[in-house]
């Protein structure tokens, strides 16, 4: 392996900040987000030989990520079937729309998206990936991606209170 | 004005908002949002969006974790390894330990022709055992007299031993070279321990109950037909033979 185990390592652990961001966004619980990222580095380590090159290293640990985190909310899910459904809140409806967006009101307005639409603005917005890289991460295609990014700003437009703005018309 | 053939779409929309166009198509999408001031009105609103989820999510100064370092979860993932390794190696052990009850049982079936020998073998082998002296708890009572009658194809009874101050611990299933067996454990509070042991037997055995000691263990033993029934315990012990009365009176009346 030209590869050595330790500068291994430090190629993962380079990407770990961003992994527990994207964690912390998907979860709301800060040890379950980075419970979920021990389990991708541990899912990483074990599969490394399935790496076919470095460059692709960063869309690969966010998939892991994003397919660990996704298996997770399969199984609460089929677990939160034997209860009463809980409603989300969705956030405070701002009334002025000039004023100062909090940042916790982004957040939680993130949290009422799908998880398939948070994911995609999560990395588009705040990883500052490319379309194509979102689209190889999540396993989608390209076109799929500008869908769901225009679709989650949508919804946060409609969450976060727009009084003085029109609503979109989709025209399609 | 080039749009005409390339109109403006959603995805030239996106890419605005998050500064990813070439500045000539920027320009074009800026001067087709003068035209749509609504449009323009959310893609402001969008941009205003996205930068206080930047600001908000990348503001973050914290520390990784150390159990998120590279190093660590290698070494757990090492020590998750090794504890599997370990896991199936001890069941390994198990099996080895029952396969050789049964075929010490057999050999001395075979020497001295019908004398319950495994019995003490297991006593020696399970009773001494710090770690799992029973395979399935007392507590799980009701499921171990099913599991243990459906291997050994008798209904096993689990007399109540608690007049001679014995408390059931449990019991496991073990092998013989003619079919399963299974052994019952009892101790007190002084720690001394006994153990009822069936299995079935293949041909004809002497009617009525017997005794022999061995090494300071004594087992009684006594046959029906089909099963050979023992109890076996420390030969100076005097719960023996109250122990084995029980039995044999919780085994004759079924």
């Amino acid at each position: 392996m030209p590869f050595d185990l330790r500068s291994r390592d430090d190629a993962i652990e380079r990407h770990v900040p961003a992994l527990r961001r994207f964690a912390r966004s998907l979860e709301r619980d800060k040890d379950r987000a980075d419970d979920l990222v021990q389990e991708c580095l541990v899912r990483a380590l074990s599969a490394w030989p399935t790496l076919r090159s470095l460059d692709r290293l960063r869309s690969w640990l966010f998939s892991i990520l994003y397919n660990a985190f996704l298996m997770q909310v399969r199984h609460s899910k089929r677990e939160a079937a034997m209860l009463p459904l809980e409603s989300v809140d969705p956030p405070a409806q701002a009334s002025d729309h000039a004023s100062v967006l909090g940042a916790s009101d982004v957040l939680h307005a993130i949290g009422c998206l799908s998880e398939e639409h948070q994911a995609v603005l999560l990395l588009v917005s705040v990883e500052d990936m490319s379309y194509a890289e979102t689209a190889e991460t999540l396993g989608i295609p390209i076109g799929t991606v500008m869908s769901r990014l225009s679709r989650a700003r949508e919804q946060l437009r409609n969450l976060l209170g727009g009084q003085n703005i029109v609503p979109l018309r989709r025209t399609k | 004005m080039t749009w005409d053939d390339h109109p403006i779409g959603e995805d030239d929309i996106q890419a605005y908002i998050d500064d990813r166009l070439s500045p000539d198509r920027r320009r074009q999408v800026e001067d087709w949002l003068q035209q749509y001031p609504e449009r323009r009105g959310n893609v402001e609103v969008d941009r205003r969006h996205r930068d206080t989820l930047r600001s908000t999510l990348l503001a973050g100064d914290e520390l990784v974790p150390a159990r998120l370092r590279v190093a660590e979860v290698r070494r757990q993932i090492r020590a998750a390894r090794w504890h599997r390794v370990r896991a199936a190696a001890a069941a390994v052990m198990l099996v080895i330990a029952g396969a050789a009850v049964g075929w010490l049982g057999r050999g001395w079936l075979g020497l001295e022709a019908a004398d319950m020998a495994d019995a003490a073998a297991a006593y020696r082998v399970f009773t001494a055992d710090a770690v799992q002296p029973v395979e399935m708890r007392a507590s799980d009572r009701a499921r171990l007299g099913e599991w243990l009658s459906g291997r050994v194809g008798r209904l096993l009874e689990i007399p109540d031993l608690s007049s001679l101050g014995l408390r059931f611990m449990g019991g496991r299933l073990l092998s013989t070279a003619d079919g399963a067996a299974a052994l019952l454990m009892y101790d007190n509070d002084r720690g001394a321990r006994l153990v009822f042991y069936v299995r079935p037997v293949s041909e004809g055995r002497p009617s009525g109950l017997h005794e022999r000691t061995e090494d300071g263990i004594a087992t009684r033993y006594w046959f029906d037909g089909r099963y050979g029934y023992a109890i076996a315990g420390p030969a100076a012990s005097p719960l023996l033979r109250p122990a084995a009365e029980a039995f044999q009176r919780a085994y004759t009346a079924t």
